[in-house]
C-alpha cells in the first residue's frame, strides 16, 4: 500500500504538456484508476488525458490531493433523483471561486475523468447560481440570450402554470 | 458565491446529462424559471420538470383543473412521466376554506378546521362558503360530474398516458392536507391538488368519493391502461350507504383483479394499510378501531389481505407483514390474518381494553409459528430471574409446533426466550397471570375511583399456574428497583377511548414520531 502512495506516474494533458504526479492523487479519478489497471506498471508510461487542458488538469489535481485520504465514491447513486442539499464545504467553495469558463471547465473535466464527488461539487456550484432566480437573472448570471419567439415563451408559461399551487 | 461573467454563455452549451445533473440540485420552484431561460436550457429541464411536477399529478373534480391534466397527459414531453393521477374530490370543499384562512390569515371565527368532519360533514360547509375576496375564479360548475364532463375528459386523460405509458397507479383522497403515511412514495401525491382554488366554492356539492373512485377505475380500463397502484385516502364517508358501496366497489375490484399492484389505504376508523408488491411487505399502522368490534370498519383491510394471500406465485411470507402502532385488538377484528402464519409480530403501541396483554398471550400461544414478538410498550414488571430472564420449562407434553420464541419488551430491557415444547402452554400461563394481574387492577380502580400505581411487579410463570394471591398481584409498591417497568408516574384512566382521535388528525403527519414515545396506551376501563 505505502509503496502505491509514493509512486509517481505522469499524465499528459490534451495541450501535450507532462504533468507528474503521486498515483494516489490521480487515482481519485475513476477514468486514471482504470487505465492503471488495465495497463499494469505504472508510471512507466505517461497518461494521456485526452479533453482536459493543462491548466484544467492542474487544477483538478489540485482538488484531487486535497480530497486524497476521501473515503471512496459510493456506487451507484441514482442521478435522477432530486437532491435536496447543495452544501459545500469551505475549502471547495473557495476551490470554486474561479471564473464560468473554469468553472465549466472543471465540471466537464471532472466529468470525462469521473470524479464523481468533483463532479458534484461542481454542479452544485452552478446550482447555486440558479437557485432562487428569475428567468431574467439567471439569463444575466450565464449571459444567456432569450431564443423564444413570444408566442413560445407565452406557450411555456401556460405550461408552467400546471405546476403551480393554484 | 460570486463568480464572475464571461464573454461567452457557456451554460446551455453543456452537454444534456450534465444540465440534467445541475438542474437536480436546484428546488423545485426554479425549475418553473428554468424552462424561461432560452430553448436549449427549457429542452434540458423538461424532463426534470416533468418529473417533478407531474410524475404524481394531483388534481381535483373541477373542470378547471382536469382540463388542466387532459393537457399535460396530450403533452409529448410531459406525459411520458405521468406515473401516478390522483384525484381529490369535492369532499374537500370545507377543508380548502380552512386551508385558506389558515394560509392567507384571514379571520373568520366560525370556521373550526379540525372539527370531527364525519358527523357533520356537509353542514359545516354551509357557514362557510361566504368569502371569496381574493379568490378569483370561483364559480364552479356544479353539473361537471353529473353531465358526464368529468368522466369524458378522465377518459381522454387516460387514453393520452396510454399512448406512451401501459402502466398507471391511481388515488383517490377526500382530503388533501394530509400527506398521510405513505412509505410508497409513487403512491403519494406530491403536492396540493391543481386547481385546488376552484373548490372553494363548491363547499355544497359531494362528489362521494366513491363516485369519483368508480369513475376512475372506468376511464383507466375504458384506456386500455393497466392499474399497477391503487391509494384511498377517505377520512369521512357522509353516510352508511357510502361506506358500503366503497365496500362493494372495492371487493368487486380485488375480485377480479389478477395482477400484482402498491396499495395504499388509509381512513380513520381504519388502520392504514400499506401494501409495496414489489418487495411483498404489508404494513398495517396505527388507528383504534371502534371497541364495539365494528367489523365494517374493518373494510378492506380483511378483503385485500384475503386477495393479497390468493396470490401463490408471490410466496409471501408471513413475516413480510409488519405491525406498527398498532393496537392489538386491531388484529382480532382482521380476521383473514387467522390464515396468515406469521413468523414474526412487532407491536408498536399498547393495547386498550381489559385484559389486552392477556387476549394477546392467548393469541400468541395459537400462533405455532410465531418465532418473534416485540412488545415495544408492555406494562408489566417482570423479575429478574436466575441469570437473564429466562423462562423456565415445565415438563409435560404439549400440542405446540413451535420450540421457540422471542419475546422482546420495551427497548429490549427484557429478552424473554421461551423454549422447550411447551411454549404454547407457557404463554398460556403469561396469558393466566397478566389477565389476573389486570383484573386485580380494575379491582382496584373501582376501589379507589383513581389508580395510584397500576403496574403490576412480579410476573413469574416458572412454576406451575399459581393462584395469584393479592399481593403478588398487588400494585406495585414501587420499591422494586428492578426498573424494569416503563416508570410512568400517573396515568389517566378514562372511560373509554373514542375510537379515533379526529382531532388530532390533521395534524398527525407531523407529530407521527412524537406519538410514538407519547404514551397512547391508557387502559380504557369502562
Amino acid at each position: 500500500m505505502s509503496s502505491t502512495d509514493e509512486q509517481k506516474i505522469i499524465l499528459v494533458s490534451s495541450d501535450g504538456v507532462n504533468i507528474e504526479t503521486a498515483r494516489i492523487i490521480a487515482e481519485r479519478s475513476m477514468l486514471i484508476k482504470n487505465m492503471i489497471d488495465d495497463l499494469g506498471n505504472p508510471g512507466e508510461e505517461p497518461i494521456p488525458i485526452m479533453n482536459v487542458s493543462e491548466a484544467v488538469l492542474r487544477k483538478v489535481l489540485e482538488w484531487c490531493d486535497h480530497h486524497k485520504k476521501d473515503a471512496p465514491p459510493e456506487k451507484d447513486e441514482d442521478a435522477e433523483s432530486r437532491k435536496k442539499t447543495t452544501d459545500i464545504e469551505e475549502w471547495d467553495q473557495k476551490f470554486m471561486q474561479v471564473d464560468q469558463e473554469m468553472l465549466f471547465e472543471i465540471i466537464l473535466a471532472a466529468n470525462y475523468m469521473d470524479i464523481k464527488a468533483l463532479l458534484d461539487v461542481g454542479c452544485k456550484t452552478v446550482a447555486n447560481m440558479i437557485k432562487g432566480k428569475s428567468p431574467e437573472e439567471i439569463r444575466k448570471t450565464f449571459n444567456i440570450q432569450n431564443d423564444f419567439t413570444p408566442e413560445e415563451e407565452e406557450q411555456i408559461r401556460r405550461e408552467n402554470e400546471w405546476a403551480e399551487d393554484r | 458565491m460570486a463568480t464572475p461573467i464571461t464573454a461567452r454563455s457557456i451554460l446551455p452549451t453543456l452537454p444534456p446529462e450534465l444540465l440534467g445533473r445541475v438542474f437536480a440540485f436546484v428546488d423545485d420552484k426554479d425549475l418553473i424559471s428554468l424552462r424561461l431561460v432560452c430553448k436549449d436550457i427549457c429542452a434540458a429541464a423538461n424532463r426534470p420538470f416533468a418529473i417533478c411536477f407531474f410524475a404524481n399529478s394531483h388534481h381535483v373534480t373541477t373542470e378547471y383543473s382536469i382540463q388542466a391534466l387532459v393537457k399535460i397527459t396530450a403533452h409529448g414531453v410531459f406525459s411520458p412521466h405521468i406515473k401516478t393521477v390522483t384525484i381529490c374530490s369535492a369532499r374537500i370543499a370545507t377543508h380548502v376554506l380552512d386551508e385558506r384562512d389558515n394560509t392567507e390569515n384571514t379571520d373568520e371565527e366560525n370556521v373550526e378546521s379540525h372539527e370531527e368532519p364525519g358527523d357533520e360533514a356537509d353542514g359545516e360547509a354551509d357557514d362557510n362558503d361566504d368569502e371569496s375576496d381574493d379568490v378569483e375564479e370561483l364559480l364552479v360548475d356544479t353539473s361537471f360530474v353529473r353531465s358526464g364532463q368529468f368522466d369524458r375528459l378522465l377518459k381522454i386523460a387516460f387514453y393520452n398516458i396510454r399512448k406512451t405509458s401501459r402502466y398507471i397507479t391511481i388515488g383517490v383522497s377526500s382530503d388533501y392536507r394530509s400527506r398521510g403515511r405513505y412509505t410508497i412514495s409513487s403512491l403519494a401525491p406530491k403536492r396540493r391538488p391543481y386547481g385546488w382554488r376552484t373548490m372553494l366554492d363548491a363547499s355544497r356539492i359531494i362528489y362521494r368519493t366513491v363516485d369519483t373512485l368508480n369513475i376512475i377505475m372506468a376511464a383507466v380500463a375504458d384506456s386500455g391502461c393497466q392499474m399497477n397502484g391503487l391509494s384511498v385516502v377517505c377520512y369521512t364517508f357522509p353516510s352508511n350507504d357510502d361506506v358500503h358501496r366503497m365496500k362493494k366497489t372495492l371487493e368487486k375490484f380485488f375480485l377480479t383483479r389478477t395482477l400484482p399492484l402498491d396499495l395504499y389505504f388509509d381512513w380513520k376508523r381504519l388502520p392504514v394499510m400499506q401494501y409495496a408488491c414489489w418487495e411483498e411487505s404489508v404494513r398495517l399502522i396505527g388507528h383504534f378501531v371502534s371497541s364495539r368490534g365494528d367489523n365494517d370498519a374493518q373494510f378492506p383491510v380483511d378483503t385485500v389481505i384475503r386477495w393479497i394471500l390468493k396470490q401463490p406465485m408471490w410466496h409471501l411470507y408471513a413475516d413480510r407483514f409488519k405491525f406498527s402502532d398498532l393496537s392489538f385488538s386491531n388484529i382480532y377484528f382482521v380476521d383473514s390474518l387467522e390464515d396468515v402464519v406469521l413468523t414474526r409480530l412487532e407491536l408498536q403501541s399498547s393495547p386498550f381494553g381489559k385484559e389486552s396483554y392477556s387476549d394477546l398471550f392467548v393469541r400468541l400461544a395459537a400462533m405455532p409459528n410465531l418465532q418473534s414478538c416485540e412488545l415495544y410498550k408492555f406494562r408489566y414488571q417482570i423479575p429478574r430471574q436466575r441469570a437473564g430472564y429466562s423462562i423456565g420449562l415445565r415438563s409435560g407434553t404439549y400440542p405446540a409446533k413451535r420450540d421457540n420464541l422471542y419475546l422482546l419488551f420495551p427497548n429490549n430491557q427484557i429478552r424473554l426466550n421461551v423454549s422447550g415444547e411447551n411454549v404454547s402452554q407457557q404463554l398460556l400461563g403469561l396469558a393466566a397471570y397478566t389477565s389476573a394481574a389486570e383484573r386485580k387492577k380494575i379491582l382496584a380502580i373501582e376501589a379507589d375511583g383513581e389508580v395510584k400505581d397500576p403496574w403490576v411487579s412480579a410476573l413469574d410463570i416458572s412454576h406451575e399456574p399459581r393462584k395469584f394471591r393479592d399481593n403478588d398481584l398487588g400494585l406495585n409498591s414501587g420499591s422494586d428497583d428492578d426498573g424494569l417497568c416503563e416508570s410512568s408516574d400517573s396515568e389517566e384512566y378514562e372511560e373509554e377511548e373514542s375510537p379515533e382521535d379526529s382531532e388530532d388528525s390533521e395534524d398527525s403527519e407531523d407529530s407521527q414520531s412524537s406519538e410514538d414515545e407519547d404514551d397512547l396506551s391508557e387502559f380504557d376501563i369502562a
